[in-house]
């Protein structure tokens, strides 16, 4: 080999290393950053409504060989089912439009403006979360606060968690929808794709039999899809699941409580990481910002696994 | 009426019913963009001025003022975030085309990429927090730029390698027959045509950080004055927006909405662009 192509393929070979020693350092940090946290805890981090700071003006005390305030306490079951419980009600309405809008756009839509057409629904995706959070915020929040929820509340009450009090709009339900939206385009681009990628052959064998266009779609395209829709529904979970600041502006950002009905106040483990910030940097032992390190690495290890499982459903090609 | 044409009927209403559905859910979903598109700009535009680009971002109660520390701001963090991302992320999709084509090694990194094209961005802004921020002792520029490039690595490096793939081999092959190094033929001939693809992966890449907060909040964190130190903490555009939204005041509020309208449409051109280009030439060969 020649010099200069030796020192060309290090070169490369040492930047394409970097990715695996970053996603090393990313774990190794937050598990180096969530130490004292992990031994203060323990187990009961998942299993508590109690994220409590403890008395900032009192004498550090040491408990279970950590420096903590008087009375501090770490606990977030709130926090992961607020960040399970929107993510899944984003996925119950963003599945059904995604694919819905999907089938749509591959075989009702001819193909010279379907390029357009779908790359109207696809820009959905590209809007930034925080203008997702301000439209959020100012328009959506009082509209569903004064119109919607009062009613869902009064005519859906028979079912669980549909009844009243149906609160003020910042809540689990409004997460859920902001969510959905930006899950719809990622489901619709990929699904689209797939749809078109369907053999001609077994589309026109399907016509030449008799069936309808939507009976094509529903026995022969669709059953063939229904790994790669369950792989890009997981990658738009996953999405869902670490979305951070739309929902920081929209969930009412609830501290120790469980959502009692769909309209109450949630937080997410990655909004209440950023609404915590500025109060754990005031704790003076520093336990407070290992617990939010704590809750990244929890939320990092919740979104390497929906991820990785969503990779190995859908075909490489298919997830942008 | 025979059972057949009822059947045929019920069949042909069925079609019908699936198409009108799919495309209320298509015209539902556009509806919500449009919404979303309509308010930031009726809004936007009515605080739009040339003040957003000169004036600084003002004290409460935010009357007056613009937007132009934020802008700047952002230019410099993402300037820095590409300035990081892109040459690594060139490097490393280059191995993973042309060294590790058909290797498990190659399979692996890959993998590894997508997984790290996935993760949340607050925890890469909590990472970096932990790696620059924390030793330093302050909030910096740099820190933000760090973890925006975080986010620019993966999405160019996976361009990079598809695009690179999908050059014909005929064309290492003409090139390594000449016996030209394979260094150049990689970097000459290989990239060269794929350069239309490559300038796609950068322009998404950009898209996707301009709008990005959560990471920002950890490690760039907000500044009211104009800093070009990139060891000090620096405003951008979205973390301005947020703080702004979530305050009490008119002026901040109509602030908010101008830096939302001038991130938006940036992002949305930044999109259409790349997919245009994308689309026209998936890979060229002069």
């Amino acid at each position: 080999m020649r010099p200069g192509d030796a020192l060309f393929r290090v070169i490369v070979t040492a930047f394409a290393a970097l990715i695996p020693l970053i996603l090393l350092a990313l774990l190794a940090f937050l598990v180096h950053d969530s130490w004292p946290a992990l031994r203060f805890n323990g187990i009961e981090f998942f299993t508590r409504n109690a994220w409590n700071l403890g008395n900032q003006y009192g004498n550090p005390v040491t408990v279970r060989g950590e420096q903590v305030m008087p009375g501090a306490s770490f606990a977030i079951l709130f926090l992961i089912v607020g960040t399970l419980a929107s993510s899944l009600i984003a996925l119950l309405l963003a599945v059904p439009l995604g694919v819905g809008a999907a089938v749509f756009l591959a075989e009702a839509v001819p193909p010279r403006i379907r390029t357009y057409a779908s790359l109207l629904v696809e820009l959905l995706a590209s809007v930034p979360s925080v203008v997702f959070g301000l439209w959020g915020y100012v328009v959506l929040i009082p509209f569903l606060s004064r119109h919607v929820y009062p009613h869902m509340a009064r005519w859906l009450g028979f079912i669980p968690f549909f009844g009243p009090p149906s609160g003020s709009g910042y809540g689990l339900l409004t997460a859920g929808i902001v969510l959905a939206l930006m899950c719809v385009p990622l489901i619709a681009a990929n699904l689209r794709e797939a749809i078109e990628n369907t053999p001609q052959e077994l589309r026109e064998a399907g016509l030449a039999v008799g069936a309808t266009r939507f009976e094509v779609v529903r026995k022969i395209v669709l059953p063939r899809l229904r790994l790669p829709l369950i792989g890009v529904s997981t990658l738009a979970l996953g999405r869902a699941l670490g979305e951070t600041m739309a929902v920081l502006m929209i969930s009412g950002n609830a501290l120790n409580i469980l959502p009692q009905n769909i309209y109450s106040p949630i937080s997410t483990m990655a909004s209440f990481m950023v609404s915590q910030l500025d109060s754990a940097l005031q704790d003076p032992t520093n336990m407070a910002i290992y617990g939010i390190a704590e809750i990244g690495l929890a939320l990092l290890l919740l979104s390497l696994l929906v991820n990785a499982l969503a990779r190995l459903l859908v075909p490489r090609s298919l997830s942008a | 009426m025979s059972d057949n044409t009822w059947m045929y009927r019920r069949r042909r209403l069925g079609n019908a019913l699936a198409l009108v559905l799919g495309s209320l859910a298509t015209l539902f979903g556009l509806s919500w963009l449009a919404w979303i598109l309509w308010v930031t700009i009726s809004k936007g535009m009515s605080a739009l001025s040339p003040a957003l680009f000169t004036q600084l971002t003002p004290p409460p109660p935010g009357d007056g003022g613009g937007l132009a520390n934020a802008f700047f701001g952002s230019v410099m963090v993402s300037l820095i975030a590409l300035l990081i991302g892109t040459p690594i992320g060139i490097g490393a999709g280059l191995w993973l085309a042309e060294y590790a084509q058909r290797r498990a090694l190659g399979t692996v990194v890959r993998f590894l990429n997508d997984i790290l094209l996935s993760a949340p961005s607050i925890v890469l802004g909590l990472f970096v927090y932990s790696l620059v921020v924390k030793p330093l002792g302050h909030f910096s520029a740099l820190a933000g730029g760090l973890a925006l490039a975080l986010i620019v690595l993966p999405v160019v490096v996976r361009t990079t390698d598809e695009m690179l793939r999908l050059v014909p081999s005929t064309m290492r092959e003409a090139a390594l027959s000449l016996g030209v190094p394979q260094w150049k033929v990689i970097v000459q001939i290989l990239l060269r045509s794929a350069r239309a693809g490559v300038v796609t992966g950068i322009l998404l890449a950009l898209a996707r950080i301009t709008g990005e907060t959560a990471p920002l909040l950890f490690t760039a964190l907000n500044n009211q004055y104009w800093n070009h130190d990139l060891l000090k903490p620096i405003a951008t555009v979205p973390v301005v927006i947020f703080q702004f939204a979530m305050s009490p005041y008119d002026g901040w509020h109509a602030l908010a909405w101008a830096g939302a309208l001038v991130v938006t449409a940036f992002v949305l051109v930044l999109s259409l662009l790349s997919r245009l280009l994308l689309a026209r030439t998936k890979v060229t060969h002069d």
